[in-house]
């Protein structure tokens, strides 16, 4: 008897002993953040210094930046990608034509300048003496056999659609390409910013053929290594890289760069806070409160380039009444879901352009939360409530979370959602065919506001899966293509979400923040709205 | 014994045939179209299709079996999907770092389990006995899974002793290797151990009471003898053939294992292939996996056989 007591006073000692371990991570944050407080502020004001006018004698060269990614990294050639995650890994080993800057205009890079000669004539002076990783040298030969392969029906890129505005690819000479275009496209540009305007290899391209997804070749400050599939990607520093430094010697200042997919949000976490990475590119929602004001690691948050929505079909009922769709709109409740569901991580909204960018305009958000007139629309026209119907929800934790959020404040305002989970392949195969009623979903986004406007609201448009038809809207869209001048553009774009609103085309939800966290080592990060890891100007304190 | 191997072997065409047949047909009822799956939110129509076509997806089923079996059988398992690699090529350059993950799994749990199951069974109802087989029950209840995660949050995050993931080959660096297997190798073993434990008291005591042992006992030997050279010999032919099925269980266990603690094996091929609708992968994997699975069981009906000379085959 006394035999057993002990045993079990060692038991629960055991026990008390192994979650006391778990003990210290509690009282750490309650002191943190009042050490901290002044830290992000220090940091923001010292961050874009060091980016920007680059104090020369601090930068060190050196070392190993280890990034964890979100995802399994898919294929390494440009033209082939369409994973977001990819692009991470693109920005160390290619240069597009034109850069993407943090307020969304674009800077020369591959090419010095360019010039819309007339409407349909755009023409690029690319720079000289840059080298591609195996020697190659980069000129408008290049150029034009890069966009050869991509507008190659044989190639099957996605990048075709994004320069289907392309009619032909002209070299007057060699640091000259001239692109004529099939009609007037405002939104190309930005295109080029990103992988359609990357630049591989001619020689690489001939060489390895389809094996070019596993040895990418391009001109940018790091050549690919190696890449253990689902494991790690290594690049490493090219020494024949074109631009140079603050300290005037060539970029890049790190030694090398590993990519490593951790697709695990709390193994990703937990890797940055003990030092197993430098680096992250996601961060969990519920994660995002406990490491404000922390200042190693460092949370840094811009608002991104895309939106999430409630999708609705206007060829199924319910939503085939725009009386239906209004009442959905003003059913929902935008700032309880940002605030309280998603922890103030995002910004409430109702549009597919995000505040992030020139042609936001806040007059889009006409709806305001009225559950009685959402009863009253929903009597109109003629349904009986509650008004049952069916909606597709990702099987993601914080998909799920904001569905069950979506049917409780949809219930107020007279509806009935029943939540299907589906895995995220098959919903989006749902949704492709148009065999779907409700979808909650987002777009990752563009930087020209025509990736997130376009080719979701014209009549009959690829990604127009709502069957939404408005010819106002049709004609406005147009004209946002055809009109350069951005003033002008951003008016029409507002117009015709105005319009795309009052129809209920889709029930915007919020715009998605862009998170980056890195270790208190990592210096000279540009964080973009597309939230891409731009590694070239990037050190390690030592 | 010869004839007995020959005629295993023959009886393992059918069931891999079979085990071929279930994956491909069940992989492509499985929802979610794998071009959709690749292309992700920029699916359109034609680039769906044109994916299809560019894989052979759009072929009858059957017709897409019969190519594949018939470039399986000239040992080609086919490229994966986007990368091009050769599947073959993939499973082989993943498979150092799962059979490190089983073996380490199998030493930490044998070297837990056995001294363990001596200990409880040689002092029945004693308090180590009572600690001993409560721990086993814990070990056996408690998903790895969430073993692995307990072990992140208070070795890594709180006490800082290990990385929480990572791989570096043994051939780089010895003591790197071992800081990121021995956190997954005691998730994946405790499972193991905990069952090896408590197999290995019930067949102890089972033998203890022998006429035997009494036999022994009664001869004067002291008791650690009786347990080491008379007890235990017998008490371990059924812990063998456990063991050996544990085999089996450690490498579907290490799926999880693997995935959580980012280690570059098969178990996270399987995973990730299957998260990207990678068919050619899949198929590869479980073809390959179930090999795996009926040699080693083979190997512990032929090993039973040496331990237990009263065992024939014919």
């Amino acid at each position: 008897m006394n035999k057993r007591i002990i045993a079990i006073a060692l038991l629960v000692a055991l026990l008390t002993a192994l979650s006391a371990c778990g003990g210290p991570s509690t009282p750490a944050p309650t002191t943190a953040p009042a050490a901290a407080t002044k830290a992000p502020a220090a940091a923001a004001t010292t961050a874009p210094a060091v980016a920007t006018t680059a104090p020369k004698a601090t930068v060190t060269r050196g070392g190993t930046l280890r990034v964890g990614l979100d995802s399994d990294l898919t294929t390494m050639d440009p033209h082939l990608s369409t994973a977001a995650v990819d692009r991470q890994v693109y920005q160390s080993m290619y240069n597009p034509l034109v850069r993407l800057d943090k307020d969304l205009t674009l800077k020369p890079e591959l090419a010095e300048k360019w010039e819309f000669t007339d409407s349909t004539t755009l023409v690029f002076t690319l720079r000289k003496g840059v080298k591609f990783h195996d020697g190659t040298d980069f000129n408008a030969k290049a150029v034009k056999i890069n966009f050869d392969r991509m507008m190659n029906p044989d190639t099957k890129s996605l990048r075709a659609a994004e320069i289907s505005s392309v009619k032909e690819v002209q070299i007057p000479d060699d640091y000259t390409v001239k692109l004529i275009l099939k009609a007037p496209n405002a939104a190309l540009l930005a295109a080029l910013s990103d992988r359609a305007g990357m630049i591989i290899s001619p020689a690489a391209i001939e060489k390895y053929g389809k094996d070019l997804a596993r040895n990418p070749v391009g001109t940018g400050p790091f050549q690919f290594v190696e890449w253990v599939k689902d494991d790690h990607l290594t690049v490493k520093k090219f020494d024949g890289y074109w631009e140079k430094g603050a300290d005037g010697q060539s970029l890049p200042y790190l030694d090398q760069v590993t990519y490593k997919p951790v697709t695990d949000a709390t193994v990703r976490l937990t890797s940055l806070k003990t030092g197993t990475l430098d680096m992250i590119n996601a961060i969990a929602p519920k994660d995002v409160a406990g490491m404000r004001g922390s200042k190693d690691p460092l949370l840094d948050q811009v608002t991104g380039l895309g939106y999430q929505a409630l999708n609705t079909n206007d060829a199924k009922a319910p939503f085939d009444k725009v009386e239906a769709r209004q009442a959905l709109n003003y059913a929902l409740d935008r700032d309880a879901i940002a605030n309280n569901v998603l922890f103030g991580t995002v910004t409430a909204g109702q549009g597919p352009i995000p505040p992030s960018s020139w042609a936001y305009d806040a007059s889009v958000n006409i709806y305001k939360r009225d559950v009685a007139k959402s009863k009253e629309l929903l009597q109109k026209a003629g349904l009986t409530l509650p008004v049952k119907f069916p909606c597709m929800i990702v099987n993601s934790p914080e998909a799920q979370l904001l569905g069950q959020a979506l049917k409780e404040q949809l219930a107020e305002g007279g509806f009935d959602m029943d939540i299907q989970l589906l895995d995220f392949p098959t919903a989006l195969a749902k949704q492709t065919a148009k065999d779907y009623v409700c979808f909650q979903i987002g777009w990752s986004g563009r930087p020209d506001p025509d990736g997130n406007v376009y080719s979701f609201l014209y009549t009959n448009a690829p990604s127009n899966s709502y069957n939404y038809s408005n010819k106002t809207v049709d004609d406005l869209l147009d004209k946002t293509r055809t009109t350069y001048d951005q003033a002008q553009r951003k008016g029409f774009y507002a117009e015709a979400l105005k319009t795309a609103n009052q129809d209920g085309a889709v029930a915007y939800l919020y715009w998605p923040s862009d998170f980056k966290a890195w270790g208190a080592k990592v210096n000279g990060y540009l964080h973009v709205p597309d939230g891409m890891i731009r590694t070239k100007e990037m050190w390690l304190a030592k | 014994m010869g004839n007995y191997i020959l005629k295993r072997l023959l009886s393992m065409v059918p069931t891999i045939v079979l085990v071929s047949m279930i994956v491909f047909f069940l992989v492509r009822l499985t929802p979610g179209d794998p071009a959709i799956a690749m292309l992700g939110e920029e699916a359109t129509p034609a680039a769906v299709a044109a994916l299809r076509a560019e894989y052979g997806w759009d072929q009858p089923i059957p017709v897409q079996y019969a190519i594949w079996l018939s470039k399986v059988v000239q040992g080609d398992l086919g490229r994966r999907v986007r990368t091009n690699q050769p599947v073959s090529q993939a499973i082989i350059e993943r498979l150092p770092t799962t059979i490190e993950l089983t073996l380490f799994a199998l030493v930490i749990s044998l070297s837990i389990a056995i001294p363990t199951g001596i200990i409880s069974a040689t002092r029945r109802n004693s308090a180590s006995d009572l600690i001993t087989t409560t721990l086993a029950l814990i070990g056996v209840s408690m998903p790895s899974f969430f073993l692995a995660m307990l072990m992140i949050f208070v070795l890594s995050l709180n006490l800082r002793w290990l990385p929480p993931m990572g791989f570096t080959p043994l051939a780089e660096s010895v003591t790197d290797n071992l800081k990121g297997m021995i956190m997954p190798a005691i998730a994946l073993g405790a499972g193991a151990a905990a069952v090896v434990a408590r197999l290995t008291r019930s067949s102890l005591l089972e033998v203890l009471t022998q006429e035997y042992i009494r036999t022994a006992r009664a001869k004067g030997l002291a008791e650690r003898v009786v347990i080491t050279a008379h007890a235990l010999k017998n008490a371990m032919i059924p812990v063998v053939t456990i063991v050996g099925l544990q085999v089996g269980a450690l490498l579907s266990g290490a799926v999880i294992t693997e995935t959580i603690f980012v280690l570059p094996g098969v178990g996270k091929l399987a995973v990730d292939a299957i998260f990207a609708r990678d068919f050619p992968m899949i198929q590869g994997v479980v073809l390959f996996l179930s090999l795996i699975f009926l040699f080693s069981n083979l190997l512990v009906d032929v090993l039973y056989a040496f331990l237990d000379p009263r065992i024939h085959y014919a």
